[in-house]
């Protein structure tokens, strides 16, 4: 489904990744594991379209994305629920879920999608008419990722959806996530929390200062030596 | 009583006309990051298609800002299309390029319309622009009374635009994080460009609201631009709620200053707001004043 | 792309440069080469002309210079002393800076002879300086700021224009004989806020409480404001008998518009000359013009006439070759202008018969010693003191009007002997009309 292949991204004259490559495909989970600065939010948005790579490309059901600017991404399927959520603060919660379905193909299902968040998220229902600036941090993640889902996305990239989140919190977003992907939207998951990605994942790559050292079964990595001793803390 | 009265709605009428300029401002600035110092220059072309149109046709202005919006509409897009937008990520030894290329701009208009029209004052006068009501000893313009009404009209018309449209929040989205509304699928260079020309729309409303009440002259922008930029800080950016309660306010200051204190200062008591609302209230009226 | 950075920056700052700057700077052209003193000069006499000929101040500018060409076509006269007559023109946009710089390239580079010029106050104190630190003869036209002619500067020539503070000296007599006789005792004073306004209204204030008129209302106004109903509410909340207002064109406009709006009833209106006395003035105030009385410069009906250079003039004619020529109706500012020539070319003609050689000083000299019938009266330079202490040099003191708007039409009222209609006092309100 998505192919990244061999890219290097730069920040200004600062080379940020070396030659990433990986896939994601139909119906999976695939973690992007990494600590922080590794480059894995630098990688989603490349695919987004916001970094361009120097060298590489990216495909996405066998249309090339790296020539086509950000805003058509959403119309081909893909849904980014960024990193630190980035919601709409002085948009209602309603308007930030309205907003996550802009394009034709989602806006014809909205209603539909809105109760489907509404049932995986019951809590964003009572806070419809309130600010998304006022949400605490865990609503405001399941807005986030409500917002991915009233897109009807293909490929949803999630980009460290535990971050900042109470430990009881964690495990309910994983079991979303799970859902979500049950219900047919595959997903590209970015984490920091290695242990909860791994045992969630189909497979995982691990990122290490931009460049790919791991890759392989979730569970498998799960028993690999070196996670152990540089992720897991065994 | 008589004088507190009169006072108060000269003020209120005014203030709905400023409040209609200075939203455009306000739009822009949320959006775009940027004050549009043209904004009062753009404004005076818009109400030179309407004096041309009343001389030429005899349109009025109500009806000849059906004609001067669009075009104003059309100048603001492909301003940003194509000019501002452009120096958006140019490095230059200047800062704030773009409101710099706004004012040159906007002068460059000045002189297009001082060749075309000369620097003579010019106004649309018929025997209606004298009409009025009289409650008792106060007295209420007729068409400060219809301005304010078609004001408040294009006021909530962007109210719900902005808050019931895709295409409006898709703008407010924008202004408040501009990659997270790239994220959900908006073309931000377009929603930018539909924004400026909106702001210019509303601006040449403005302008065509003041025409039939005041006069016109090529240099008549700047006081404008000065006072949409105070409404602006007033009301808080992006905001509609903020400019028309910071119209609204702007316009009773002026009015008030000029009876209990000194017509010649109406400037100055611009700028005091200007300055008590950024030491005191940085984020504006919209602050207060939450839905 | 670095290329088109470069070239955006370049155009953006080529604008900047053209908007600000541009109008003002003359070329700086290399000094003009050390020339032998000659005893006899043979080129052309040079004419400075230095008024804002665009730019927002450019319409009564180009009054001025319209009306000097008019009125050097009905003289016909060419040349001086074998020496032809030759205009070097600088606009100097209404911008002070300008005006002086330009007045500094007439003075030095183009070497004129006299220079004329003058429209706004600001624009013309400075102008007026620097002909004195330069010793260049100056005709000034219009700017009517008190303080230019009170400064001894001898080198500037101040006929045809009146201070600000004389512009109603007719009005008075018509107070004392007429207004205060009709129950006048309360007045209101407004006046924008600017050179003009201010020193018009010292005046004006003085002589009203000369007369034991109360002011209950005296407040300077921003002559941008949009909307000045406000302080004519404070002004009918006052009561005044009668209204004193020294206002620019636009907003004499507007206050007669809404004081009708208002209905700001009084026994009468009058206007300080600027903006009331304006062809502008009715198109822009429609009805609400009529029965304002203003004071005024010039009267197109005053009975001026005579003869220079051998060519027969009358006042009126003055006005019916502007209108026939321009299209437009000429006012005070141009009568100026038209009169200006004449003081000048009476100067040359003096010095020439004379058999005198034409120069800086010999103008000056001749200047001292106008007197000359123009469109602005008999004119002559004369050094004088008012009776509110303020001394003039070489200041003329033009006849003034009284005029009254009747039926969208400015009629000349005062004084009787120059009069076109009959005054209308009290005026009626404006409920009834
Ligand atoms: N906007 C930026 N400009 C320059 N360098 C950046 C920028 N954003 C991230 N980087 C750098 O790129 C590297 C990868 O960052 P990032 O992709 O955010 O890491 P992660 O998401 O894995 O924590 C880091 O070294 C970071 O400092
Ligand atoms: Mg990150």
């Amino acid at each position: 489904m998505l192919k990244v292949n061999n890219i290097d991204v730069y920040y200004g004259d600062v080379q940020a990744l070396w030659d990433i490559s990986f896939e994601v495909k139909e119906g999976e989970i695939v973690a992007l594991l990494g600590s922080n600065g590794a480059g894995k939010t630098t990688t989603l948005n490349t695919i987004s379209g916001l970094l361009r790579p120097r060298k590489g490309n990216i495909e996405f059901l066998g249309q090339e994305l790296t020539k086509l600017p950000a805003h058509k991404m959403a119309s081909l399927g893909i849904a980014h629920v960024p990193e630190a959520r980035k919601l709409f603060p002085e948009m209602t919660v309603k308007e930030n879920l309205l907003m996550g379905s802009l394009m034709p193909e989602a806006k014809a299902r909205r209603e539909e999608s809105m109760e489907r968040v509404f049932t995986i998220f019951p809590i964003l229902k009572e806070r419809a008419w309130q600010a998304a600036g006022t949400l605490s941090g865990g609503e405001s993640q399941m807005l986030a990722v409500g917002r991915g889902i009233m897109a009807c996305p293909k490929l949803m990239m999630m980009d460290e959806p535990s971050l900042g989140l109470a430990p009881f919190l964690v495990d309910e977003e994983f079991k979303v996530i799970e859902r979500i992907n049950r219900e047919g939207i595959t997903i590209l998951l970015v984490e920091q929390n290695v242990a909860h990605a791994l045992k969630a994942c189909t497979r995982a790559y691990v990122l290490e200062i931009g460049r790919i050292t791991l890759q392989g079964k979730g569970e498998k990595l799960l028993h690999d030596k070196h996670i152990e001793e540089a992720y897991l803390g065994i | 009583m008589a004088l507190f009265g009169q006072t108060i709605i000269c003020g209120f009428l005014m203030g709905g006309v400023y409040a209609v300029i200075a939203i455009g401002m306000t739009l822009i600035l949320g959006v775009m990051k940027i004050i549009n110092i043209g904004h009062g220059h753009l404004m005076m072309v818009a109400m030179y298609v309407c004096f041309a149109l009343f001389t030429s046709l005899g349109l009025h202005p109500y009806i000849a800002m059906f004609v001067a919006m669009p075009c104003l509409f059309g100048i603001g897009y492909l301003l940003q299309r194509y000019s501002i937008h452009r120096v958006r990520f140019v490095d230059t030894i200047l800062p704030q390029t773009q409101v710099l290329l706004t004012l040159a701009i906007g002068l460059v208009f000045v002189e297009i319309i001082r060749v075309i029209f000369k620097s003579d004052f010019r106004s649309v006068y018929t025997p209606f622009s004298s009409k009025c009501l009289y409650i008792g000893d106060m007295s209420i313009s007729l068409p400060q009374l219809i301005s304010f009404g078609i004001a408040m009209a294009f006021v909530a018309g962007l109210h719900i635009l902005l808050t019931r449209t895709d295409f409006g929040r898709s703008i407010r989205a924008t202004a408040q994080d501009l990659d997270a509304a790239k994220y959900m699928g908006v073309d931000a260079l377009r929603v930018s460009s539909l924004t400026f020309g909106l702001g210019m729309a509303l601006a040449a409303a403005g302008g065509a609201l003041l025409l039939p009440i005041f006069y016109l002259f090529p240099d008549i922008g700047v006081p404008f631009t000065i006072k949409a930029l105070i409404i602006t800080i007033l009301g808080g950016a992006g905001s509609t709620v903020g400019a028309l309660s910071g119209g609204l306010v702007f316009g009773m200051a002026e009015s008030l200053g000029a009876v209990y204190w000194a017509p010649g200062y109406k400037d100055v008591v611009g700028f005091v707001i200007f300055l008590l609302v950024l030491l005191f209230m940085p984020g504006g009226l919209k602050t207060v004043i939450k839905r | 792309m670095k290329k088109v950075k470069l070239g955006l920056l370049l155009g953006l700052v080529v604008v900047l440069v053209a908007a600000f700057a541009l109008p003002g700077c003359a070329p700086e052209v290399a000094p003009p080469e050390e020339e032998e003193e000659e005893e006899v000069p043979t080129g052309p006499i040079k004419i400075g002309i230095n008024f804002p000929l665009t730019g927002a101040k450019a319409n009564f500018g180009t009054m001025d210079w319209l009306s000097i060409q008019l009125a050097y076509a009905k003289f016909g006269v060419e040349e001086v002393g074998g020496r032809p007559i030759r205009f070097v023109i600088e606009d100097n946009r209404g911008d002070p800076a300008t005006a002086k710089s330009a007045f500094e390239k007439l003075a030095t580079l183009d070497e004129a002879d006299v220079v004329l010029g003058g429209y706004t106050s600001s624009c013309g104190v400075v102008q007026a300086a620097a002909a004195n630190d330069l010793k260049v003869p100056f005709l000034i036209c219009n700017s009517s700021k008190d303080a230019i002619t009170m400064e001894g500067w001898e080198w500037v020539f101040s006929g045809a224009r009146v201070p600000a503070s004389h512009y109603g000296d007719n009005m008075w007599p018509m107070i004392d004989e007429v207004l205060m006789p009709g129950g006048v005792s309360k007045v209101a004073l407004f006046y924008e806020m600017t050179d003009w306004g201010t020193s018009s209204a010292e005046a004006l204030r003085a002589n009203f409480e000369a007369r034991g008129i109360e002011l209950v209302y005296d407040e300077p106004y921003d002559s941008d404001a949009i909307d000045l109903k406000p302080m004519l509410a404070a002004v009918k909340a006052a009561k005044p008998d009668m209204i004193m207002a020294v206002s620019y064109l636009m907003d004499a406009s507007l206050i007669a518009r809404q004081a009708g709006e208002l209905r700001l009833n009084v026994l009468c209106f009058m206007g300080q000359a600027g903006g009331y006395t304006m062809p502008e003035f009715v198109v822009n105030a429609g009805e609400n013009a009529n029965y304002i009385l203003t004071t005024a410069l010039w009267s197109p009906f005053a009975p001026w006439e005579g003869e220079l250079a051998g060519v027969k003039w009358t006042n009126q004619e003055y006005y019916e070759g502007y209108l026939g020529s321009y299209g437009a109706e000429p006012d005070y500012h141009g009568a100026q202008g038209f009169a200006q020539w004449m003081i000048c070319l009476d100067a040359l003609l003096r010095i020439d018969a004379a058999g005198e050689t034409i120069n800086r000083e010999t103008i000056r000299e001749a200047l001292t010693e106008t007197k000359l019938m123009t469109t602005m009266g008999l004119i002559e330079h004369k050094d004088w003191c008012d009776d509110m202490g303020h001394c003039y040099t070489n200041q003329g003191l033009p006849v003034t009007y009284v005029t009254q708007w009747q039926n969208l039409v400015q009629e000349w009222v005062w004084p009787v002997e120059a009069k076109s209609a009959d005054y209308i006092f009290p005026v009626p309100k404006w409920e009834e009309r």
